[in-house]
């Protein structure tokens, strides 16, 4: 009897990648997310995620488990592994918090933001448009203007790496 | 498969991702990256943007300390100096979010705004009011958010100014309730120590003071009275005794995260400082803190941070301390003097907000043959 009981608590659910790979997860880790949430409670245990591929899942996946058992005695332990979980190329984290929006998870989703920001916060114009891969539209007599508009922020010495 | 692997090469951040990114940094890079690309500077000088960033440095304590340069002395660490030619070391009046309203040290008609985050500035129009060493008793700077309007308010001993960002003054007469307490001090001289300009508790569309034994005041005894400034009406109001101050206890008006606060800082009961602060449905005592240690008795609260820590000026006035509710404790911080040597006083840190806000003048449309401004 105490078996069924316990089958009965761990419901799961099934998570489908972009590129077609499924993960099996626990109803109470994926509620997590909003947009699983949603689905959930719509009676879904099958959850297709097109905007999410397998690499970011996994550590998706990761990182709602980890906060699943959350409590007061491991604060020290979450704190490290998300430490390690943002310590990653930009790329990495870009494909991170593209997911984390999309499932509507807000704590990851400020802890990458936030992240991403301390990253940048002390960098060039021209390695944010690398990091970012944007091109610059401006013309030159452009971007000069608006560079001499806000001289003061140009003041001091800035980050020219794209780590 | 194949074809989704493309997706991964060229990676495009989404629109609200790159706006939640941006929130989080502060002015500086936010200007510096306006350079980045017209997508980038399109985000950073957009109206909404700047709102927006305003409120999550209001909700993550993001604030800079406003250190003033010392007049004559050699302290040359300051933080900010201001940067119009002819107007050095002016007198710091007020401050309200991200902005400070200054006042020309040489001439008390000329009152300017600025925002030392982005270093934008603005000379309000010259005061038809005043006459040369006219110094107020009480400052104070609202914004209200549904206007975008940004309104000063000078406290003379007869009379009070408001100018508002139609870059104009209204003179008016202070309600019997100010009148009573402070026009009986007509005769004590206006001092020309800037020390005794009281500068209003802002919060949202309000400025707060006491008026006490004839003085514009952040003391609060139980016989005090507490008025505010409304903006939307212009007008003075009488805040309604707030009923847990004792007979014997002095309490501060201060305001934290936007909202009107008062704790005791002399009490003969309380072994604890309580911080009562105003919501919708009136006072709420929202926290107690550990007695504070003898020096910061006399210290302001500055701000509040996001973690809970709150900053306190003091002890005396080239520190602050910093409670840290995790370990109940206050730990001492050196910081820059704001002490002017022969003046025998200082001047409090100001704080502002790390924003990119600044008002702009609402021009009136030229309306021939109509009556010139009603004040």
């Amino acid at each position: 009897m105490a078996s069924t009981t316990e089958t009965k608590q761990k419901k799961m659910l099934i998570l489908k990648s972009a590129d077609n790979d499924e993960f099996e997860i626990e109803e109470s880790v994926g509620v997590q997310s909003e947009t699983i949430k949603n689905l959930v409670e719509d009676g879904f245990t099958f959850v297709p995620l097109p905007n999410v591929y397998t690499k970011a899942l996994i550590k998706i996946i990761d990182y709602l488990k980890k906060h699943a058992n959350k409590t007061d005695s491991n604060d020290e332990e979450i704190k490290t592994f998300d430490k390690d979980f943002v310590n990653t190329t930009f790329d990495d984290l870009f494909e991170l918090v593209s997911a984390a929006n999309y499932l509507h998870i807000s704590c990851l989703m400020n802890m990458l933001c936030q992240t991403i920001a301390d990253r940048i916060k002390d960098k060039s114009p021209e390695a944010v448009r690398k990091i970012f891969h944007i091109n610059c539209d401006y013309t030159p007599e452009e971007e000069a203007k608006i560079r001499k508009a806000n001289a003061q922020a140009f003041e001091g010495q800035f980050d020219e790496s794209l780590d | 498969m194949s074809d989704k692997k493309s997706h991964k090469s060229n990676i495009n951040i989404p629109h609200d991702i790159l706006l939640c990114i941006l929130l989080r940094l502060p002015v500086k890079s936010l200007l510096r990256f306006r350079c980045v690309s017209t997508w980038f500077n399109d985000i950073i000088s957009s109206k909404e943007f700047k709102k927006a960033q305003s409120d999550q440095s209001k909700a993550l304590g993001r604030v800079n300390f406003l250190a003033q340069k010392c007049y004559s002395e050699a302290n040359q660490q300051a933080m900010f100096v201001f940067p119009l030619k002819g107007f050095e070391c002016p007198h710091v009046l007020c401050s309200h979010d991200g902005l400070v309203l200054l006042k020309n040290r040489m001439d008390d008609k000329k009152f300017f705004l600025w925002n030392p985050s982005t270093r934008q500035c603005l000379e309000l129009a010259s005061c038809p009011y005043l006459n040369i060493n006219t110094l107020p008793r009480g400052c104070g700077l609202c914004y209200d958010p549904t206007t975008y309007d940004y309104k000063v308010i000078l406290m003379y001993n007869s009379f009070y100014l408001v100018y508002s960002m139609r870059n104009f003054w209204r003179k008016k007469t202070p309600p019997p309730m100010i009148d009573q307490h402070v026009s009986s001090s007509l005769e004590r001289p206006t001092n020309s120590c800037p020390a005794y300009i009281c500068e209003g508790i802002s919060t949202e569309g309000c400025v707060y003071w006491s008026i006490d034994q004839r003085l514009f005041k952040h003391h609060v005894r139980r016989d005090s009275t507490i008025i505010y400034f409304d903006m939307k009406s212009d007008e003075f109001k009488e805040l309604p005794k707030p009923n847990f101050i004792g007979d014997d206890e002095l309490f501060r008006l201060t305001a934290l995260k936007g909202r009107l606060c008062l704790y005791n800082i002399w009490s003969n009961k309380e072994s604890e400082v309580n911080m009562w602060i105003m919501d919708e449905d009136g006072w709420k005592l929202s926290m107690k803190l550990p007695k504070i240690s003898e020096f910061c008795t006399y210290g302001s609260i500055l701000c509040c941070m996001e973690n809970g820590e709150i900053i306190f000026q003091g002890p005396e006035n080239c520190y602050i301390s910093i409670y840290k509710p995790t370990q109940q404790k206050f730990v001492i911080k050196d910081f820059i003097s704001n002490y002017y040597i022969g003046y025998g006083y200082a001047n409090p840190y100001p704080i502002c907000l790390d924003s990119l806000h600044f008002p702009k003048i609402i021009h009136k449309r030229n309306q021939p043959n109509s009556v010139p401004l009603l004040w």
